[in-house]
């Protein structure tokens, strides 16, 4: 193939309301930070392009809206996810206990096939603020990440200052390719029919 | 198969065909009636490309056995927005065609008219037009009335119309002038359906479906949800009793500023990071009186309403009540950046009782949409869908080939009532229709206007793959809307809602 293609990655981000998922997304987009967001509704829908690993990437963003209300919606933005960002507040512990729900919610609403393979990266956002209104500790998250035994990644984030958002991205992007070419692979798998092929090829040749 | 195919482009041609005929006898009409006055107006002008005007006149002709009360004023349209800077031509066409119609319908000269070449008396003027507003405020209806926007009106001429122009100043006065008189006698219908004893709401939803002029906006708001009584004599008392009622229930929630400990946590904390998000760039909104009253509105519609609470996106329904209520206080100001602690405290306790009742009426309406799983919103959202493969069938099946699901961008625009698409100034003028439309106007006829907005953008979608669409429809070019682009979207909307509204036709997909 002589023109690169660019591939196609689908990326869902999770979170209660409140935490920061539309402004991590801006300051990765845009790199840029406003106090100005609405709440979002529904969803919003950004991309993104990158280089991962020499491939050139399209990275499809679902900005989703965090209040419970809304998570019927789920499957319409969920649907061919090739990872998923949960993004907790650690001045928040109550967003930090829902990153699990908003894990398993996801898993059941996409119905995955290998629940522990998929990618989540967990990201523990506004680390601006003063450490001493902080109520999640870093360790805290960690030792949450380990035991869950999926395939998680974790980073602490500044939406407001930029703080790892880009390299969290990247991972993202990373973990998203991986997923996909696994999924190609499977899909490549089960194109038995090839094997039919071989099986008429075969057959002719037996005549 | 055929014919399935061809039936959205035959209802297209009938649209197409409605609008020709419409057209040509619309400016038959106009002539005729221009010679029987004596050609007041010189020049004999056709209005083909007066945007909203074809349609108007098609909603008309289709709904014309219709008992819809509108159909019977199909050409009394008017652009409430008094802004001449944009679109002079246009402007002109417009308030030479409005002088006729008034005419046509026999409306007796008025003593606050103006007449080309008139040297402007202020005073004589506000004077006339004080009499009507003193009989108004006899009859209790408290809002800024005709005194105010005459002034307005004044004001408004000797800035724009006696500034010299360098293209036909005649004309151009001839036609301010004209559009002047528009506006007051129009509010001068207004005002007369207002003052009676018992004001007759099919007139008033009549006359508000073309718009409502901004001065009689809280009045007239408050009588079509159904908050302020028709019926003159009972209007103060029962808004004096609904406002206390509500402060009441307001002063046991939140007794001490600043203390939130007793209330629902998890609610108030929703209300609490939503409401500094509630236009967040408009100064109005910043205001932290302007916040507090918001949190106590949003919190205490969620904890009388238990079976949906507080949604995102209500948040943004209070705006339009909050801004209209406001006018009568913030003219001649810019009302968004407007200090709203220049009121009294008893004037902004009424706006936030008001606007509490008004959202309450509102969302009453569309409860569906909010409660768990949002069935109203699912259903609309399937129903635009459908509409759209009725209305334009090419569109709808690009969206299907690239991928898009109608959820993905409609949810927002039934959830917010587009509020998150347009200006609050639009939405505004919107909302005039949607309650001249009666109780389904925020749920069914929102649709319709759904369906027309997106159909709008057809030939740029059409071109557009997955991402782009998806991206053009967060953030559509409708900066520059005014008025006039809501009015041709309204009866866009009405046009296939009297097409297609109880037909089911449309619900059997291919």
């Amino acid at each position: 193939m002589t023109s690169p293609r660019r591939t196609l990655l689908k990326v869902v981000i999770l979170g209660d309301s409140g935490v920061g998922k539309t402004s991590l997304m801006n300051q990765f987009v845009n790199h840029r930070f406003s106090r100005e967001y609405k709440a979002t509704i529904g969803a919003d829908f950004l991309t993104k392009e990158l280089e991962v690993d020499g491939e050139a990437i399209t990275l499809q963003l679902w900005d989703t809206a965090g209040q419970e209300r809304f998570q019927s919606l789920g499957v319409a933005f969920y649907r061919g996810a090739d990872c998923c960002i949960v993004v907790y507040d650690v001045n928040n512990a109550k967003s930090f206990e829902s990153v699990e729900n908003w894990r398993s919610e996801f898993l059941e609403q996409t119905s995955s096939l290998n629940n522990n393979a998929f990618p989540f990266v967990i990201l523990g956002n506004q680390i601006d603020k003063d450490p001493s209104k902080r109520t999640v500790p870093l360790n805290h998250a960690l030792s949450y990440c380990k035991n869950q035994g999926g395939n998680l990644t974790h980073f602490e984030t500044s939406a407001k200052d930029g703080t790892n958002v880009s390299i969290a991205f990247e991972s993202i992007a990373r973990s998203a390719l991986e997923n996909s070419s696994h999924e190609d692979y499977a899909s490549d798998l089960t194109g038995s029919i090839s094997l039919l092929n071989n099986t008429n090829e075969s057959g002719s040749c037996a005549c | 198969m055929m014919e399935r195919k061809e039936k959205p482009m035959s209802f297209k041609n009938f649209g197409l065909f409605f609008k020709k005929t419409a057209t040509e006898s619309n400016s038959s009409t106009i002539n005729r009636s221009r010679s029987q006055q004596n050609q007041r107006t010189k020049s004999a002008e056709t209005f083909t490309d007066l945007p909203g005007l074809r349609l108007t006149k098609t909603r008309a002709e289709t709904s014309s056995n219709a008992t819809s009360p509108i159909s019977s004023y199909p050409i009394n349209r008017s652009s409430s927005s008094l802004d001449f800077g944009t679109n002079r031509k246009l402007s002109s066409k417009y308030a030479r065609y409005m002088s006729q119609t008034d005419e046509d319908w026999g409306l007796p000269n008025s003593n606050t008219s103006f007449t080309k070449n008139t040297r402007f008396n202020g005073a004589s003027a506000t004077s006339s037009t004080n009499n009507s507003s003193s009989r108004h405020h006899r009859h209790g209806v408290q809002c800024a009335t005709d005194s105010n926007s005459a002034r307005k009106y004044i004001d408004m001429f000797e800035k724009n119309a006696l500034k010299p122009s360098p293209k036909s100043a005649n004309q151009t006065a001839e036609a301010e002038v004209a559009l002047i008189n528009c506006q007051m006698s129009r509010i001068k219908k207004f005002t007369r359906v207002l003052e009676a004893p018992v004001v007759d709401l099919i007139a008033l939803r009549t006359l508000s479906w073309n718009g409502v002029p901004p001065e009689l906006r809280p009045i007239v708001w408050k009588m079509l949800l159904g908050y302020a009584p028709s019926n003159a004599s009972r209007r103060d008392s029962t808004l004096e009793k609904k406002r206390e009622d509500y402060f009441a229930i307001r002063d046991t929630l939140f007794h001490t500023e600043g203390e939130y400990g007793h209330l629902d946590q998890a609610l108030w904390h929703q209300v609490a990071i939503d409401v500094p998000r509630t236009n967040a760039s408009i100064p109005l909104y910043q205001n932290p009186a302007t916040q507090r009253i918001l949190e106590r509105i949003l919190y205490i519609w969620a904890t009388r309403h238990p079976a949906s609470g507080y949604v995102q996106g209500i948040n943004d329904l209070v705006t339009p009540f909050y801004q209209v209520f406001l006018l009568p206080y913030t003219q001649p100001y810019d009302p968004e950046t407007f200090d709203v602690r220049q009121l009294t405290k008893r004037q902004l306790d009424e706006v936030e009782a008001d606007c509490f009742w008004c959202l309450s009426k509102l969302l009453d309406g569309i409860q569906d949409n909010y409660i768990h799983a949002q069935p109203g919103i699912q259903r609309q959202v399937m129903k635009l869908q459908e509409l759209t493969y009725r209305i334009d069938a090419p569109l709808a099946k690009h969206l299907q080939s690239e991928g898009v699901d109608f959820l993905q961008f409609s949810f927002r625009w039934m959830n917010c009532l587009l509020m998150r698409e347009l200006s609050i100034e639009n939405i505004i003028r919107m909302w005039d229709t949607y309650m001249a439309e009666g109780p389904d106007g925020f749920s069914d006829f929102h649709l319709y206007v759904c369906a027309s907005f997106l159909v709008k953008w057809s030939s740029e979608l059409q071109k557009m793959e997955f991402q782009e669409i998806l991206i053009f429809l967060q953030s559509l070019p409708v900066a520059s809307w005014t008025d006039s682009d809501i009015e041709l979207l309204l009866s866009e909307a009405f046009l296939w809602k009297s097409l297609f509204s109880g037909a089911t036709a449309h619900l059997r997909q291919s």
